[in-house]
């Protein structure tokens, strides 16, 4: 299933492009009018304070979420004209594992290789749990598992289709420092390979070393903007706190 | 590949929901336990005599289809809160499959569920209510299958109208038996009809209306689930 993807990601072309984009809810706009581009294989740090939009902004992004107005395109496709395609590029890593507490680990995954109409699911989930270091666990209910060890399955279970775009929402969140080590080394392998990867999240140290990008949101729009190499965490907390008061 | 096709996307969701149930026999046991109460109290409500003066055809539509009802109710809510419980539902809303295939997945298994509780249901009400089950056993099938089919459809659709409200069984009964009313009371004529030794073609009309409503449900579905489930 690697075969389906080009060896190298086109550097012209954003794998996201994001114009106008919107969401209300009732007279609150969650997401007012981003537009951004973000380019094919790099990887992309997504701060904001609590309530900033980010999260919205992400489930939009991965169509979990409907656009009030505004386009996304993937690759240069937008939902509305090929949602299964896009749907096939992307997956997502969240808070909520996504997984089936009463199945096995080993039928949770197998089960979303089906979904995804992968050819061989059995033996691609099989190779999840190994590189999960999981193989042990694959015939116990994911209910039975310890929160870290259900983030790395839940991790698994986002990159079962091999996705070209990756989204994670607060994934370092309540895990523990093994499960945070084996998401730092899954995040690191998908920069390596030039996936395309947005991530959400407070921790500014850890967002800035594992991303080339970084975009600042507060109050549903995008206010800042720049490249991650060489900034300082501290500092750029502190700009970041400013910002946030001054807006 | 962009994903399993319609009719394997069904069935790999419907799948995975019988497994689940299969290994923890929620929602199949309490439907079954429920619908065992009702009868017991029912066949404890009438006694013998009443039964056979009044006779199963005058008696046992009612009880059979208003029990079979309540515990849909009880099934539809489970199969949509397993769903819930780790918001696999933006899972599988994220996953490259047609949203008409999410319905048709959810509603098989629930039809199956439902054929299996009735496999149960059916053959109890004949003990406790003193009918010949074997006599009738082709007739009743079909008019059992042909509305079960119907329940299952616009049960799921609703289910997932109260999942995603958040609201239980409260809300998806409320909804639910207003809208199926016309199938219920096909249902009773036609199991009336049957246990009163009739041929099928004496209720034509209402299988028609049966059929028809099964019809209706499952393009209703097909086309609004989609809206439904997604926000």
């Amino acid at each position: 299933m690697m075969n389906d993807h080009p060896s190298n990601p086109d550097p012209v072309r954003p794998a996201i492009q994001v114009e106008s984009l919107s969401r209300r809810f009732g007279s609150r706009a969650a997401v007012n009018a981003v537009t951004v581009d973000i380019a094919s294989g790099i990887s992309t740090a997504l701060f904001g304070p609590n309530g900033a939009g980010k999260t919205t902004l992400l489930r939009l992004l991965s169509s979990a979420l409907r656009p009030t107005s505004g386009q996304i395109r993937i690759a240069g496709k937008s939902y509305q004209d090929n949602p299964r395609e896009i749907r096939r590029m992307i997956g997502v890593i969240s808070h909520n594992s996504y997984l089936y507490d009463d199945l096995p680990c080993l039928a949770n995954l197998e089960f979303f290789g089906k979904l995804y109409g992968l050819p061989n699911p059995r033996q691609r989930a099989e190779e999840l749990l190994d590189e999960m270091e999981l193989s042990e666990r694959a015939q116990d209910p994911a209910g039975t598992l310890s929160r870290g060890m259900t983030q790395r399955l839940s991790i698994a279970r986002s990159l079962v289709h091999d996705p070209e775009v990756v989204f994670l929402d607060e994934p370092f969140s309540g895990l523990d420092p093994h499960a945070a080590s084996v998401l730092r080394t899954t995040i690191g392998r998908l920069r390596e390979r030039r996936r395309t990867v947005v991530m959400v999240t407070h921790n500014i140290p850890l967002g800035l070393k594992l991303s080339d990008r970084w975009l600042l949101m507060n109050r549903g729009r995008l206010v800042d903007q720049g490249g991650s190499a060489g900034q300082d965490p501290e500092r750029f907390q502190e700009i970041h706190f400013r910002k946030e008061v001054a807006s | 590949m962009t994903g399993a096709g319609f009719f394997r996307a069904a069935g790999v969701l419907a799948a995975k929901d019988l497994s689940i149930e299969w290994r923890t026999r929620e929602g199949l046991s309490a439907m079954v336990l429920f619908s065992l109460i009702v009868l017991v109290v029912f066949s404890f409500a009438f006694d013998l005599a009443t039964i056979k003066q009044l006779g199963p055809a005058r008696l046992v539509p009612g009880i059979l289809w208003t029990t079979l009802a309540f515990a849909g109710v009880v099934g539809f809510t489970r199969s949509f809160q397993v769903e819930a419980r780790r918001d696999s539902m933006t899972a599988l809303l994220l996953a490259p499959v047609d949203r008409g295939a999410l319905f048709a997945g959810k509603s098989l298994s629930n039809l199956v569920q439902l054929l299996l509780l009735e496999v149960v249901v059916v053959p109890l009400s004949a003990i406790f209510f003193g009918y010949d089950l074997f006599a009738i056993l082709w007739p009743m099938s079909v008019v059992v299958f042909l509305h079960t089919f119907g329940l299952a459809e616009m049960g799921t659709l609703l289910g997932a109208v109260a999942a995603k409200v958040g609201r239980g069984e409260a809300l998806l009964s409320t909804l639910l038996f207003p809208v199926t009313m016309p199938l219920f009371i096909s249902a009773v004529k036609c199991t009336n009809a049957v246990l009163d030794g009739k041929e099928l073609s004496s209720v034509s009309n209402w299988l028609l209306i049966a059929v028809g409503f099964d019809l209706l449900f499952l393009f209703v579905g097909l086309l609004t689930f989609e809206y439904v489930v997604e926000e």
